[in-house]
């Protein structure tokens, strides 16, 4: 039996040798895969991350709750020193008993217009809002660019969820701001 | 085991002749021949040709199989990487009620960055200001105006 067991170790190692061969296909398999997945990382766009802000609105505790009432909210893009010229956002209500009932346009006259917006977000709790403006007169630093009417049922807070998704400066280039919102004093 | 068992078409001359050289054949037990021949099997299936054979096949198939793994997973990757882009919600969107083309797939990305938002149609307003020649009638009304601008924005806001 002693003698067998050169010619184990022998014949296993002859066995794990990787034939040269099929050693350069699988070389050039894993080269290639990298390549790719490079390519696919370098393609990607590198758009300033997308900020999300929660809010919480406050609102009268001594409500009845199946009494409706009405509040706006205000939406401010700061964008700093530069022009803002576009801008999308999303707004939304944690709380299903907020329905959003109408949407007007900002305070500086490049967007006085109300934004853009999908109809059915009317009695909704989540509104996509976005507007632009070719014009030279831009706001820049903190801007309200929209406000938003809801009706609320019942009493308390209620928490809202904001997204800058897209800003922009007059030649389409993405500009890094923030967003924020705020119920409106009346 | 006897001379008889050998070869019973042996001449009785010479199996006697045989029996005076060698003597008497003492008995041998049947269970020893049975271990001699299952150890000469063992022995065989261990370190035979046809073993050898058989482990060199399957030690070879394992660096095949690897390198034909990785090819097709090679393969896979490239296709997926370099296959064109399916239409998407984002990249081709189909206009809905409100909008006048019905049903009619449409092309609002305009900065091919492959969603619809807000820039797509400030980008066309840009070229509609600046008098460029990106001529884009989203809508198929023969014309490039403010309704096909609209049209991109509002899909940029749809929920």
């Amino acid at each position: 039996m002693n003698t067998n067991e050169p010619t184990n170790s022998q014949s296993g190692s002859r066995c794990l040798r990787i034939p040269l061969c099929w050693a350069l296909l699988i070389a050039f398999d894993v080269s290639l895969m990298a390549l790719t997945y490079a390519q696919e990382g370098n393609t990607g766009t590198a758009d300033p991350p997308v900020q999300s802000v929660q809010t919480e609105i406050p609102g009268p505790d001594d409500v009845a709750a199946d009494v409706r009432r009405f509040e706006a909210i205000d939406v401010f893009v700061d964008s700093g020193n530069q022009r803002l010229a576009a801008w999308q956002l999303e707004v939304k209500s944690t709380a299903n008993d907020v329905q959003i009932v109408g949407i007007e346009g900002g305070e500086h006259p490049a967007f006085a217009e109300p934004p853009y917006y999908d109809k059915r977000a009317m009695n909704n709790n989540r509104v996509i809002i976005a507007a632009f403006s070719t014009g030279d007169n831009l706001p820049s630093g903190r801007s309200r660019v929209a406000r938003i009417h809801v009706q609320v049922r019942g009493s308390g807070a209620r928490t809202w969820l904001s997204e800058l998704t897209t800003s922009a400066t007059t030649d389409g280039s993405r500009i890094p701001a923030e967003i924020s919102i705020a119920k409106t004093d009346r | 085991m006897e001379f008889d068992e050998i070869g019973q078409e042996l001449p009785d001359a010479v199996k006697a002749a045989l029996r005076k050289r060698f003597g008497p054949v003492p008995d041998v037990p049947s269970s020893i021949d049975q271990s001699i021949l299952a150890d000469a099997r063992r022995h065989f299936e261990q370190h035979g040709p046809a073993a050898l054979r058989s482990t060199k096949r399957r030690r070879a198939s394992v660096w095949q199989w690897t390198a034909i793994g990785s090819t097709v997973a090679a393969a896979c990757v490239l296709f997926f990487a370099l296959m064109p882009r399916q239409p998407n919600q984002a990249v081709n969107i189909v206009a809905t009620s409100d909008t006048p083309a019905s049903g009619e797939e449409l092309t609002s990305d305009v900065d091919k960055n492959g969603r619809v938002d807000i820039l797509d149609a400030f980008a066309m307003a840009r070229e509609m200001r600046d008098g460029l020649s990106g001529f884009r009638d989203i809508n198929h009304d023969g014309r490039f105006d403010q309704l096909d601008i609209d049209m991109v924005a509002r899909e940029a806001v749809k929920l």
